[in-house]
């Protein structure tokens, strides 16, 4: 057996040993019963799939409804008022794009600094951030006074020669949105193309497998195909990670360039960032876990993925911690009674003290759980302790948007918000539709990264010699 | 197998000899040995990304990068100068005291800009340099080549002998571990 | 039908009649205010001069017409009442004018009748047939008027019917007062105050600035003392039960129960008695009984020492004022106050007496108890209803709404189908004043016409008319009755007269001259006594006030009235049981928990309200609510204060008990937040700036309120082409505001802005671009209470600009913050960066949604907002840019003086307005002014709305006083 460069992965083995409490991957049958098992859920029907799918479809309708209500009656159909012009909607528009961030941060991120456990899991971030796009794109259109004058934030050669104007952050927002959606489409679509290839050459029937074989765009997997891609998926990985990073920052400087006291904040962009990490890692989390569960892939998708996302949600829920404690501290330390006022009365003892509270419980405390090892591989508390952080950061938004513009500077003009069932049913529809696509994915989209997953398979084996092989692995000898 | 019959004859290529491996160490083992057989043209068809073949193969790195750089850079000025045009030269406006010019602002575009316009390089791309879509190749013809986008390694070996038998490949590729050869043909 | 139902079916009826496309010019001649003529060019604004009146005295006032629709009330410059200002109720009756909800046609009970038909049903033939030849089976009510057209007019049907029976009812008539002046001063006179020369004022229980006859002139002539600079200020001492907009002016101002203000007064009385400057102007043993200081509190006996030592210390130089609604004996005391300190006498006197011009104010053997009586009685048999609304406004025991169904025929002309037109047999369409012509008497007697800008909508017709109409002269129009009414006045030939006087709208030299009066002490006496009689402590009081928005429930269906927020509550779209904090708190009732009201067996349930400032042991309750007629808009709002209240104590009553039912309601209220949470001097100016102020000396300019605000960058270059010329800025002198709301109503006619409804104001979505801010310091019992008009204050450094993805909102070179509405998308951005929240929001298409006359009160030089579009005011930018127009058509370097719609409304005058680049301009001087501050100064908007700071003395009255109370204690 020819043992050469093939594994230089290998090569900080000891290193890696001591990171990796868990293997990222355990005995796998070989190539060809992985493929099947990864792809069978598309040919197959799994009798848990049709009640989810029309549940979260039916969601989807009241999303639909909901948002038809909105565009025929008017925004007023909302809880929205004056001081508190934004509320809701972008609430939840900054709560699905924060939760989008953890999909691109776990696959491209993770490539660049060559952590291989990214592999059986970055297909579900991936797909979670773009399904969570999806929904965060429309709110910010939803919420416009006119929505069907949206594209109006965006350049374009007008014959009345009027354009939109750069210095606000919404313009910004749009080219940070779209140039997100866009590259994560490509960087997911580009990701997939060798495992639709597969889906192709595994078809059942020859319609799927000209279908599958349309999207596969022709990808045979040879040499030089590997050449160009090998280097165009990295660069769009490089390319992601930063971008990542600008959007949620750009996102944050919705609320930073505004004079509102809680938002006109220089902290507001990394901490921004990290909220969004943090959020998107509890919701990678609630997605793996029953899908690990359902379609059997704990042997792909192990104890050291999960150890690994909860060590993040750590990492990231201290440096929230963190953030939290900066505001706070620059509130009292600038001696600006606004920013004051907001920090210390209007927050923790307004109207929405509760969800305050709950915010800082739910995303600070929570994961202080994930010291212990025990409680990083136990699958009911990361759950648990992903849907609290899930429904924190949501607080989280709630707070900075609502808890700071129901209270501003004129005592005058403050008043209560309070959503009406129009919000309340675009929350719900977006996460039935978010629950829509995602199940549709499960279905029709090979939902781990077959090629990727091959190969961290092979370096495995190549670590941890002799390799226990269920199947034909010695044929060559 | 065909998926889409071709609609036009393709101008016929090298015919190449054809070797399924069941692993990747007896796939590096066959390349090793054609290389010492004297078959410079080789291909490979494998399910994963192995880098290590590009050197045995003789592939240069790719140059992908270059596109990339420069669709960034005009996605980055293209950006720019669309801010400076709207804002600054077109439709000068006073809004909030601000400068009309107003760098900082225009940063954030400019950079989306660069990304957007990169990653459609990237992957636009990546596509053109493989004249992809093709949605059918003669060598999707080949009996069993499916299985080199699941578990198999497949060599592809041009400049088949004089004799256009291309026994002797194929004796070398079983001698390296094929479990499977198939004969000069035009793929 | 619901009511959208019915006002879309409306709107295409009239849509149909061509009412909308069509210019309904009366068919007489009518006269513009401007020399030119009435055929000016097409599409530029006319205005007319007419007259309003208002619980029977007119306010003159000039209307701006566009292309035959009147759409902008403003005040008539030359009116005595108005000095160019007007009032809410001036305002908004433009839109009463369009109201849908108006009646149409003549109705006998469910048929549709016609004037013919009435004509010949109510010629003096028929009439005499049914009530006898001379008229003894005929009853007339009408309201209290000093019309001279309709006084002519009456004398006509007396003429005709000599045993016909006049009545008069207004539910706001405090006969009262009428009664005090003839008892103490032994004529019916009104007094006539000038504040122009008031150094003092003490007002018990008078909100002079903002409601009754007279107040917009009062309020100008306050405002312009309060604000000449170096006479000094004058003094302002208020003693009231619940906060008013005048009471928020004063110097020093005290809560008072009805009887504690009556005791306050008697203890006014006896310190300016016992005041040595004084001595001997009260006869001996005039004021017997108790002393009344005794039972006073300490803050209120140093409220009484205070006030009657200022009084005396301007001798001549005070007023002391008494509310409109007091009872006799408070009315009494004051006379009597003004009589000692000298403020009466002779003309120039701070306090004249004049003869009362209303006709039916002052006789209780004609008021709607009597009129009761008489049908009770039997005998009448017709019974005419001219104007009111007696049937909703009478008292609670005077079955009136019985009475009407006794009468074998009724009639009621009147605006609207309302509670007295579904008891009535006739109901006939009245004509809007700005339909009719007619005549008035303002409170000091000057006669104004009242000339109509479009022809009746509905084929109205007015009280003259129709009294014409039943005493025989039914073919003659009521242009020719007022024309025949006034010829012998005229001093040479009647035609140019008439001209003239009808483009002026007021005639000239009719203000009735002073009587002299003598004070009769004996009565004075009385009053004393009975003021002072101790009253149980556990009495609690009930007090029915005028609604400030609804009046007595004649604007209920007024939707910019409804929606205007309470001076000090800021209360829309209902009434509430005000009552005061530490009352509250022991009956344990919050705000929004409802109560019944149970007085002299008759129970009320109403929401409760805290305020701030209110006496305690008493519940205010405003009338004009809870109507039930067919007006679409104040039905069901509030609750009928007429259901508890009797004809013996009208305005106040005791004995009445609260309990709690344990339901609750929400309150429309428009600012939840009374406290200023430190912020003060950052909103509402620095303190030491007011004291520097009030001291009366010229003090350096504090180097912090001028400095520019650190900038990054330069100010952006006037542009070249001339529109950054002029660069428009306002002052607002918090001095004399009273919060009154007239430029909200202003604002609202002047701008288009819809009204939202009382379901949004609960969401905070109110729409008015100015509001007055209302802030509460100290005790709540005693509270310093604050306004602030906020208004978009127009920054330089914008923070709503920037912000803007579309350019909706920009900077102009004059300094204006522009709204391009329809660049705008609605993101909201723009108000969440606004420190002022002064930007409103179109959440829905609320333009949309009126009826088709009420597009007809739009205002065409301002764009109607669309569903999704931010707004906010601009400094009335169709009149900047309509004077720069008139400027370059003239060849004129410099743009004339722009009047923005809040500035030209302002009773007291306390909007200024005007280019920085006008040296002469007073927006300049007064920014120099060491009070002006700009509000959230400290962050850098630089605002181009500055303030004046409020001058406060409360802190010295406490200085001066404690030493006394130490001295007495």
């Amino acid at each position: 057996m020819t043992t050469t460069a093939v594994d230089s992965v290998a090569q900080s083995q000891a290193a890696r040993d001591a990171v990796e409490e868990f293997p990222v991957v355990y005995d796998v049958p070989d190539d060809a019963a992985l493929t099947d098992q990864i792809l069978s859920p598309i040919w197959t029907r799994s009798r848990a799939w049709w009640p989810l799918f029309i549940v979260s479809g039916l969601l989807a309708v009241l999303f639909i409804y909901a948002m038809g209500v909105t565009f025929v009656r008017g925004i007023g159909s909302w809880g929205n008022n004056v001081p508190v012009a934004w509320a809701w909607g972008i609430t939840d528009f900054v709560w699905w794009i924060g939760i989008g961030h953890a999909g691109t941060f776990i696959s491209a991120f993770l490539i660049l600094l060559n952590q291989r456990w990214r592999a059986s899991i970055n297909r579900f971030a991936e797909s979670m951030t773009l399904f969570a796009l999806v929904n965060a794109s429309l709110f910010p259109i939803l919420h416009l006074g006119r929505p069907w004058f949206f594209y109006w934030l965006i350049p374009y050669p007008a014959t009345m020669g009027v354009w939109p104007n750069f210095k606000s952050s919404l313009p910004w927002d749009v080219a940070a949105v779209s140039t997100y959606f866009t590259v994560s489409l490509l960087f997911w679509y580009l990701g997939l193309v060798p495992d639709l290839a597969a889906a192709r050459d595994r078809a059942p029937g020859i319609t799927r497998r000209r279908i599958y074989g349309i999207f596969a765009l022709g990808w045979r997997g040879s040499s030089q195909e590997w050449r160009h891609y090998r280097v165009a998926y990295t660069l769009l990985a490089g390319l992601a990670t930063p971008l990542v990073i600008s959007v949620h920052s750009i996102v944050s400087l919705d609320f930073a360039i505004t004079q509102l006291p809680g938002w006109h904040s220089t902290i507001f962009p990394p901490y921004f960032v990290v909220g969004a990490i943090y959020s998107g890692l509890a919701m990678v989390l609630m997605l793996i876990l029953p899908a690990r569960r359902i379609f059997h892939l704990k042997d792909i998708i192990t104890e050291a993925h999960l150890s690994n996302l909860a060590k993040l949600m750590l990492v990231t829920g201290s440096m929230l911690a963190y953030s939290y404690l900066c505001e706070a501290f620059v509130s009292w330390y600038s001696g600006d009674p606004f920013e004051y006022y907001t920090s210390f009365v209007a927050r923790p003892l307004g109207p929405y003290a509760i969800i305050f509270w709950l915010m800082l419980c739910a995303n600070i405390l929570t994961p202080q759980l994930f010291w212990w090892k025990r409680m990083r591989t136990n699958t009911v508390v990361l759950f648990g302790a992903s849907l609290l952080v899930f429904a924190g950061m949501w607080c989280e938004r709630f707070i900075i948007i609502v808890g700071s513009l129901n209270r501003d500077f004129l005592p005058s003009s403050w008043h209560f918000y309070a959503p009406s069932w129009v919000d309340i049913s675009l929350l719900a529809g977006s996460m039935g539709l978010f629950c829509f696509l995602f199940l549709a994915f499960l279905r029709w989209v090979p939902m781990v990264a077959l090629s990727e997953v091959k190969r961290l398979h092979l370096d495995m084996r190549k670590e941890r010699q002799p390799v226990k092989v269920r199947a034909a692995d010695g044929a060559a000898s | 197998m065909t998926l889409i019959q071709p609609s036009r004859k393709r101008k016929p290529r090298a015919r190449r000899v054809l070797g399924e491996f069941p692993s990747v160490e007896s796939l590096l083992a066959g390349i090793d040995a054609l290389k010492n057989g004297g078959y410079d043209t080789l291909e490979t068809f494998t399910p994963f990304d192995i880098p290590e073949l590009d050197a045995r193969l003789g592939l240069r790195r790719s140059r992908i990068g270059w596109l990339v750089f420069t669709c960034g850079l005009i996605g980055m000025v293209l950006a720019f100068g669309i801010q400076w045009w709207a804002n600054v030269h077109n439709y000068p406006l006073n809004s909030g005291g601000r400068p009309v010019f107003a760098i900082p602002s225009f940063i954030f575009p400019t950079f989306e800009g660069l990304v957007l316009a990169a990653s459609f390089g990237a992957f636009f791309g990546v596509l053109a340099w493989l004249r992809l879509p093709r949605l059918w190749a003669p060598i999707d013809e080949v009996e069993g080549f499916t299985s080199a986008s699941i578990d198999r390694f497949w060599i592809a070996v041009g400049a088949v002998d004089a004799d256009d038998s291309g026994e002797r490949a194929q004796q070398i590729l079983r001698d390296s571990g094929a479990i499977q050869t198939i004969a000069p043909a035009d793929v | 039908m619901s009511r959208r139902d019915f006002v879309s079916l409306v709107g295409a009826t009239v849509a149909l009649a061509g009412l909308s496309a069509c210019v309904r010019e009366p068919a007489e001649k009518i006269l513009p205010y401007v020399d030119g003529g009435p055929d000016a060019t097409p599409g530029a604004p006319l205005h007319f001069a007419t007259s309003m009146t208002l619980d029977g005295y007119a306010t003159g006032l000039l209307v701006t017409s566009h292309g035959g629709r009147p759409t902008k009330i403003e005040g008539n410059p030359e009116h005595p009442a108005s000095l160019g200002a007007a009032g809410v109720f001036e305002q908004a009756s433009v839109l009463q004018l369009y109201d849908p909800d108006r009646a149409r046609y003549v109705q006998t009970g469910k048929r549709r009748g016609s004037w013919r038909t009435l004509s010949q049903e109510f010629s003096p033939a028929t009439l005499r047939a049914h009530t006898g030849v001379r008229g003894a089976g005929l009853a007339l009510l009408l309201a209290p008027t000093a019309s001279p057209l309709i006084s002519t007019m009456l004398d006509n049907v007396r003429n005709t019917y000599p045993d016909a029976r006049t009545y008069f009812h207004d539910p706001l008539l405090n006969t009262g007062a009428a009664q005090s002046a003839i008892d103490t001063l032994g004529d019916s006179v009104i007094p006539q105050h000038d504040f122009r020369n008031a150094d003092v004022i003490v007002s018990l229980g008078a909100d002079f600035c903002a409601a009754g006859p007279f107040n917009l002139r009062y309020a100008r002539d306050f405002g312009t003392r309060r604000r000449a600079s170096g006479s000094g200020t004058n003094t302002l001492y208020v003693a009231e039960c619940a906060p008013s907009p005048t009471g928020t002016l004063a110097d020093h101002r005290i809560a008072a129960s009805p009887a504690t203000l009556g005791r306050i007064a008697s203890a006014l009385l006896q310190a300016m008695s016992a005041d040595a400057r004084f001595a001997g102007r009260v006869p001996a043993n005039t004021l017997r009984g108790d002393t009344a200081s005794n039972t006073l509190t300490a803050a209120e006996r140093a409220w009484v020492k205070a006030a009657a030592a200022d009084l005396a210390a301007h001798p001549g130089h005070g007023v002391v004022i008494a509310g409109p609604q007091q009872p006799a004996e408070l009315h009494s005391i004051v006379h009597a106050l003004n009589a000692i300190t000298g403020n009466t006498g002779n003309t120039g006197s701070t306090v004249r007496y004049t003869k009362s011009q209303l006709i039916g104010d002052r006789d209780a053997t004609h008021d709607l108890a009597a009129l009761n009586t008489a049908i009770q009685a039997g005998g009448i048999d017709t019974l005419l209803i001219l104007d009111g609304n007696p049937v909703y406004s009478a008292p609670a025991d005077v079955p009136f709404r019985d009475a009407v169904g006794h009468v074998r025929n009724s009639v009621y002309l009147g605006l609207y189908n309302n509670e007295t037109a579904k008891e009535s047999k006739w109901m006939l369409p009245a004509a809007h004043y700005l339909e009719s012509w007619g005549d008035g008497r303002a409170y000091d007697g000057t006669a104004s016409l009242v000339q109509p800008l479009i022809a009746p909508l509905y084929g109205g017709r007015t009280v003259a008319e129709f009294l014409a109409l039943i005493a025989g002269q039914s073919g003659i129009s009521a242009h020719d009755l007022l024309q025949r009414s006034w010829r012998g006045h005229a001093a040479g030939s009647f035609g140019p007269w008439w001209d003239q006087t009808l483009a002026r709208g007021v005639i000239a030299d009719t203000a009735a001259p002073s009587t002299v009066t003598a004070i009769r002490w004996d009565s004075i006496g009385a009053a004393h006594a009975k003021l002072t009689v101790p009253v149980a402590p556990e009495q609690i009081s009930m007090r029915f006030v005028p609604s400030p928005a609804v009046h007595d429930g004649q604007f209920a269906n007024n939707g910019w009235l409804q929606e205007l927020p309470h001076p000090i509550t800021k209360l829309t779209w209902d009434n509430a049981a005000m009552l005061g904090a530490a009352f509250a708190e022991r009956l344990g009732v919050a705000r929004g928990d409802e109560v019944e009201l149970k007085l002299r067996g008759r129970s009320l349930r109403v929401p409760a309200l805290i305020v701030p400032g209110h006496a305690n042991d008493v519940i205010t309750l405003a009338l004009g609510y809870g109507r039930a007629g067919a007006e679409g808009t104040a039905r069901g709002v509030g609750s009928n204060a007429n259901l508890i209240r009797t004809s013996s104590a009208p305005f106040t009553d005791v004995g009445v008990t609260v309990t709690r039912t344990g339901a609750h309601r929400d309150l429309a209220i428009t600012q939840e937040h009374w406290s200023l949470e430190g912020r003060g001097d950052a909103i509402l100016g620095v303190a030491e700036a007011s004291a520097q102020s009030a001291s009366k000396q010229p003090q350096p300019v504090p180097p912090t309120r001028k400095r520019r605000p650190l900038t990054l960058y330069e100010p952006p270059a006037p542009s070249a082409d001339g529109f950054g010329a002029d660069q428009w800025a306002m002052v607002i002198d918090l001095n004399t505001c009273t919060g009154c709301n007239a430029c909200v109503v202003a604002c609202q006619a002047e701008n288009n802005i819809p009204v939202v409804g009382r379901e949004s104001v609960l969401k905070s979505r109110e729409m008015q671009w100015m509001r007055i801010d209302r802030y509460v310091e100290g005790q709540l019992d005693d509270p310093q209470v604050s306004v602030q008009p906020m208004l978009c204050q127009q920054c330089e450094k914008a923070p709503c600009e920037y912000v803007c993805p579309v350019d909706a909102t920009v900077h102009s070179d004059d300094g204006l913050n522009e709204m391009i509405y329809n660049r705008c998308v609605g993101t909201r951005f723009c108000s969440n960066n606004c420190p002022y929240k002064v930007r409103r929001f179109n959440w829905f298409d609320y333009n949309g949604e009126i009826a088709e006359t009420e597009r007809m009160v739009k205002n065409p030089e301002v764009t109607i907002r669309s569903r999704g579009v931010m707004e906010k005011c601009t400094f009335c930018v169709q009149r900047i840019r309509s004077a720069q127009i008139d400027a370059q058509l003239a060849n004129e370097p410099r743009t004339g003086p722009v009047v923005t719609a809040c500035q030209q409304t302002c009773p007291t005058g306390a909007i200024i307005f005007g280019s920085l680049t006008d040296p002469s301009s007073e927006v300049v001087r007064l920014r120099e002014d060491p009070r002006c501050f700009s509000a959230l100064d400290s962050l850098g908007t630089v605002p181009r709305v500055r303030y004046l700071a409020r001058d406060r003395a409360d802190e010295v009255l406490a200085e001066v006083e404690t030493p006394d109370e130490r001295r007495e204690g």
